[in-house]
């Protein structure tokens, strides 16, 4: 049984959609519920990346997930504004992905409570990965 | 008890690179220890939105400055599935020759640096005479001693010329090689420093995302090489150990040594029978134009999983690009391997991870 339909039966209440490779889970809110179902039940026992794109009317997050047992990767998305619920309970590598993500992008993820600028200035302006950041930085211009 | 907070680095000898641990201690026990990192972000991230897809390819070199190869060639793989190049036999066989070269080199500083962080310093004369010998072959053959940026789109720049000095390293590296276990491996002090010190365990390795050697060390056989189809007519072992310990990951790293010789010994039979064959497939890399996609290329650096995420909008520049790299992990765990050790260990523990620092901060 294919992974989508495996969440598909388990999460009634959600809406899984298959894009380019990548499980897009419609509900943000219950990403932390899938993840954790993948992490115990799947077999996906690492997250080997977290990682964002700004697409303008919305940022999308991809959990980069691999299972060691049956060497398969897959890729979770969700699309969030500046909010996302944490997930350093589960994967606790996420801690520092999520500091970068929070530093870069400005999302917030609730849950984390310990987030930080990771890579930036703590008194930087913007989050430069935003496509609206622009090319160069405040004290360049 | 009395707590007293000792800044360690930002520039600290044994770090390698700009790293700040702010570490709390009761005289010479270690209560908590933060990382700090940031202080080499260069924006590989955001220079790679705003340069074409040519132009960006020297800074990856940047990403890790000891895996020059491993980034150039998760890169220039990301672009090749994104735009369906085709890279000719020959190529990927140059490829994994220098991958595994680089590899070596990349060990070998880690293994005469580590041993300095420990106080030995013969070992780090020898494994740079060594090195040395690699690096004149990579500056021979690519102009360049760390960033080559000798893989392009669809192959790599030229042709490997000056064989018969690869043929000179395979031939004396398992000899050296052996000559540093005789000094190391059974030396007391060297395993009373590093045995059962700096424990990952299985279940440490999985939740903090450790891959490479460290993760190895622990018994996992998890090498992305072998999944690979450029390894596919490629024999060799994947090194692991029981339990990983500063100790393990050093076996680990000697073992991966060795395997990496037999790697490059494979390559240099094939390169030399099959001579007809092109080193790159010719395409317009100036105006080169993705379709619109996503891909993530996977490599086994030295230091672990090496990711590169490109997303592109159809358009001459990337429009993301994202870099994983096995440092960045390595140095987030470090609180929870230090804590309750001496102060000396921190060095000893932090070296045996392997850490690039520009690769963590990118």
């Amino acid at each position: 049984m294919s992974l989508i339909h495996d969440l598909s039966n388990n999460f009634k209440n959600l809406n899984f959609i298959e894009k380019n490779d990548k499980i897009f889970v419609e509900d943000d809110t219950s990403v932390s519920d899938v993840l954790s179902y993948l992490k115990n039940q799947s077999g996906f026992d690492i997250l080997l990346s977290l990682y964002a794109t700004d697409y303008i009317e919305h940022i999308e997050l991809n959990y980069y997930l691999y299972s060691t047992q049956k060497e398969r990767y897959q890729i979770i998305s969700i699309c969030v504004k500046n909010k996302s619920a944490s997930i350093v309970d589960i994967f606790p590598s996420a801690y520092f992905d999520e500091c970068e993500i929070y530093d870069l992008f400005g999302v917030t993820f609730i849950g984390n409570d310990k987030l930080k600028r990771l890579l930036m200035p703590e008194d930087w302006n913007g989050f430069p990965l935003k496509k609206d950041y622009g090319n160069k930085s405040e004290a360049v211009k | 008890m009395s707590k007293m907070t000792v800044n360690i680095g930002p520039h600290h000898p044994s770090t390698h690179g700009v790293l700040h641990l702010v570490t709390d201690v009761d005289g010479e026990k270690i209560l908590n220890c933060e990382p700090i990192i940031g202080y080499l972000h260069r924006g590989m991230e955001k220079l790679a939105e705003s340069k074409t897809y040519l132009k960006y390819l020297p800074l990856v070199d940047r990403v890790d400055y000891l895996g020059g190869f491993f980034n150039s060639f998760a890169y220039c793989n990301a672009v090749e599935l994104l735009g369906n190049i085709e890279v000719p036999q020959r190529a990927k066989y140059i490829r994994v020759l220098m991958s595994e070269l680089n590899r070596i080199a990349s060990h070998l500083l880690w293994l005469g640096t580590y041993l300095l962080d420990l106080g030995a310093v013969s070992p780090y004369f020898y494994t740079f005479r060594e090195r040395e010998q690699i690096l004149r072959f990579f500056e021979k053959l690519t102009g360049q001693r760390l960033m080559y940026n000798y893989f392009k789109f669809g192959g790599v720049r030229k042709d490997i010329e000056f064989i018969d000095d690869v043929k000179e390293i395979v031939k004396i590296l398992p000899d050296k090689l052996n000559d540093y276990e005789r000094i190391i491996t059974e030396n007391p002090i060297f395993n009373t420093r590093t045995k059962g010190l700096g424990i990952i365990s299985k279940e440490m390795a999985l939740d903090y995302s450790i891959t490479g050697p460290n993760m190895r060390a622990a018994g996992f056989a998890l090498d992305i090489r072998k999944q690979s189809e450029y390894y596919e007519n490629i024999e060799f072992n994947v090194i692991t150990g029981d339990i990983s310990d500063c100790y393990n990951r050093y076996l680990v790293r000697i073992g991966e040594m060795r395997e990496s010789i037999k790697i490059v010994a494979q390559c240099i039979d094939w390169l030399l029978t099959d001579v007809s064959s092109n080193y790159s497939t010719k395409i317009n890399e100036i105006n080169l134009k993705l379709p619109e996609g996503e891909i993530v290329s996977k490599t086994e650096s030295p230091r672990g999983i090496t990711l590169c995420c490109l997303i592109s909008n159809g358009g001459n520049k990337p429009y993301r690009v994202k870099w994983r790299t096995g440092s960045f992990y390595a140095v987030q765990i470090l609180p929870y391997l230090l804590i309750g050790n001496n102060l000396p260990d921190i060095m000893a523990i932090y070296g045996s991870l392997d850490v690039i620092l520009p690769e963590v901060d990118r």
